[in-house]
């Protein structure tokens, strides 16, 4: 997986490329606990992103409820195969998707 | 440079290119090279000293014959008269000095008594001054001849007249002489061999030069010196040169290469012990190396590597016992979990509705994949199927809690989709690590059919009714303690549902978790809903305990050896009907 960061002030806009698995997400969790404190708007960007793994999603919810404290959360160019895995598990009722 | 390398060497090559014997021929070829060099030098200084010892004595024999001779007499017309005859002669004529018509001319002179007064006092330096010869002659230039006036040489003394060739140049000098310095000439002819002739001019009263008192001395001896101071020089050079050879190999030997033969063997010991498993810290600090210089500094370093080695060791073993230990315990943790889970098939032998059975194949790790089913009461059958997020213990640890919490409130005669809601609240309690878990939770009437479920992020379930699979459809549900139930609780319509379907006797459900669909190749393709439903549909209807491998073997198929990333669990139902009892 490869994560591109780009922050803007209290907005910060995060494009995950590759695979979101269980090798991949502690680095994307580690980069969001030095990232997020005083960020109020957090945009994953998920047009290169191939495939989620449970893992990962742990790490969407860890930031779904960090930003429901202090800002909002959507995930942007959400790919079909990705947005399958965000509905079998519900998380796209809850997450914002655009 | 030898062409193997030290290691594939025996004991005598070893010898051959060790320390000690590249110093013992080093010194060897350079001493012989500075010897020869000395040798050279010496010689030359010790060539110069004796002849010039020759000439002084040559030189020295014919000025004091010269001068005892010019007080005994006048030789000026005895010189005078022998060149007059030879000067008158024409070539022809001088031709042959052998013979007797050519020393006939000369015979008179010969016979005079100045002659053989002459010769006489000639004869005596010669024999005082221990020379080969003192003579009379005189050099002509024009016939390059040295003409004899007066000789002694008992062997062969040559009569007056009588001439040798001699084209040597430095004669020349002779007839220029100006008394200074010593007039001398060395020369090798075939007749005297090395051969030193020094000489003093008798001259006339105006200084013009008529004959020169002449002293030979043969250098035979002096070349037999030389060739001896060679031969002992030699001798000497080679003994001693030998001598410090060896004593600078042994040096060298004792200084150097032992102390470092006992650093190699030391740590091929070391090496040799760790192999044999022996336990020794001091391969180099018991070194008994003492020269002080930087030999002993490696052995000291050497012995501090050791001990550096040896902690490093230590460390690396308890790490990796620790490590072991981890293993040990995550695979138990494995087993523990997997125990968990009802194994025992036929699970119900006393029930006839329906037959069922589950597998999990857990992927390396300890994952959070789950099967479950019990009998709720006497008709209730409850079927769970889960997988928590992530891998390892935390996932395995949620895995157990919630199993727990699913059976309890189903148990408890919830419908499923409020179990979902109670233990979707229990589990976000305290769900500080932002785990979840998604669940399918059916319950099952054994004499009626009906199946109620609900589901909470999981996967699709297939049906197989008349012999056909089909996905059934899904409605809302969020994996559990993803969100807290404040959330969920203003979902319109609510997040958890029940369905509910009626199979008949000979339909059949199929659960499974994300490590069927999500199986990838090494070119990470996924198996996915599609190829499953179409495996599914080539085995229709078919026993619970032959479809379960049936789909694994798919699985397998596709895969191509690739490796499994994922847990993978699969449940699958066969509702007979309450009639077959009978």
């Amino acid at each position: 997986m490869k994560l591109h960061k780009e922050a803007d002030g209290k907005r910060l806009m995060i494009a995950l490329e590759g695979r979101l698995d269980t090798a991949s997400a502690p680095e994307l969790e580690k980069e969001l606990q030095e990232s997020l404190p005083g960020t109020e708007e957090l945009i994953f960007d998920l047009e290169s992103l191939d495939y989620v793994s449970s893992a990962g999603l742990r790490v969407f919810l860890f930031a779904a409820k960090t930003m429901r404290k202090q800002g909002s959360m959507k995930l942007v160019n959400v790919s079909e195969v990705i947005y399958e895995i965000l509905e079998v598990t519900g998380f796209s009722e809850i997450l914002t998707i655009e | 440079m030898p062409e193997k390398s030290v290691r594939e060497m025996n004991e005598r090559e070893r010898r051959f290119y060790s320390i000690e014997s590249h110093v013992f021929h080093a010194t060897i070829i350079g001493s012989l090279i500075l010897g020869l060099v000395a040798f050279l030098v010496g010689f030359g200084l010790y060539a110069r000293a004796l002849a010039d010892q020759y000439i002084t004595q040559a030189f020295g024999l014919s000025r004091s014959c010269a001068a005892v001779i010019n007080r005994a007499m006048d030789t000026v017309p005895l010189s005078e008269e022998t060149m007059r005859i030879y000067y008158s002669l024409d070539e022809s004529e001088r031709k042959d000095p052998e013979s007797s018509a050519y020393q006939a001319r000369f015979s008179e002179i010969a016979a005079t008594e100045e002659h053989a007064f002459l010769v006489g006092i000639l004869n005596e330096f010669r024999l005082a001054g221990d020379v080969y010869d003192v003579y009379m002659a005189m050099y002509d230039p024009a016939s390059e001849a040295i003409v004899y006036i007066a000789d002694p040489d008992p062997d062969e003394p040559f009569p007056p007249g009588y001439w040798e060739h001699s084209s040597q140049k430095e004669i020349r000098k002779f007839l220029r002489w100006n008394g200074e310095g010593r007039l001398y000439v060395i020369e090798n002819s075939d007749t005297y061999g090395w051969i030193c002739t020094a000489g003093v001019p008798v001259r006339y009263g105006d200084g013009e030069i008529i004959s020169f008192v002449l002293t030979d001395v043969r250098l035979n001896e002096f070349i037999h010196g030389i060739r001896s101071f060679l031969w002992q020089y030699a001798l000497m050079i080679l003994v001693s040169v030998t001598a410090f050879a060896v004593l600078f190999g042994y040096h060298v030997k004792k200084r150097i290469a032992r102390p470092i033969d006992e650093i190699a063997s030391a740590a091929q010991q070391y090496i040799d012990d760790r192999r044999n498993h022996i336990e020794s810290h001091a391969h180099f600090s018991s070194l008994d190396i003492h020269t002080g210089d930087q030999i002993e500094n490696l052995s000291l370093v050497m012995a501090d590597m050791e001990r550096e080695a040896v902690e490093y060791f230590d460390q690396l073993m308890s790490v990796t016992a620790e490590k072991e230990r981890i293993s040990t315990e995550l695979t138990l943790a494995t087993r523990i979990q997997a125990a968990v889970l009802p194994s025992t098939f036929p699970a119900f032998p006393d029930r006839d509705e329906f037959e069922i059975y589950a597998t999990m194949d857990p992927a390396k790790e300890v994952g959070g994949d789950f099967y479950d089913f019990f009998m709720i009461d006497e008709n209730h059958l409850a079927l769970v199927i889960a997988d928590v997020s992530g891998k390892g213990v935390p996932a395995a640890l949620f895995m157990m809690t919630s199993r727990t919490m699913l059976k309890d409130a189903a148990l408890s005669g919830l419908d499923p989709a409020s179990v979902m809601v109670r233990v979707n609240a229990q589990l976000s309690e305290s769900n500080r690590y932002y785990m979840f878990v998604t669940v399918w939770l059916g319950v099952l009437d054994i004499t009626t059919g009906r199946l109620v479920y609900a589901d909470a992020g999981h996967e699709q379930t297939l049906l197989c009714q008349n012999g056909t699979w089909s996905f059934l459809p899904r409605k809302g549900g969020v994996a559990l303690a993803a969100f807290e139930p404040e959330l969920l609780e203003n979902e319109d319509p609510p997040v958890f549902v029940n369905k509910e379907i009626v199979l008949k006797p000979g339909d059949m459900i199929y659960q499974y978790t994300d490590g069927v669909t999500e199986a990838m190749t090494a070119e990470r393709e996924q198996f996915g809903m599609d190829r499953l439903l179409k495996a599914a549909s080539e085995a229709p209807c078919i026993e619970p305990e032959a479809f379960l491998p049936y789909i694994r073997g798919k699985i397998e198929d596709f895969v191509q050896g690739a490796p499994q990333f994922d847990d993978i669990t699969m449940l699958a139902v066969k509702y007979r009907g309450k009639n077959k009892l009978s």
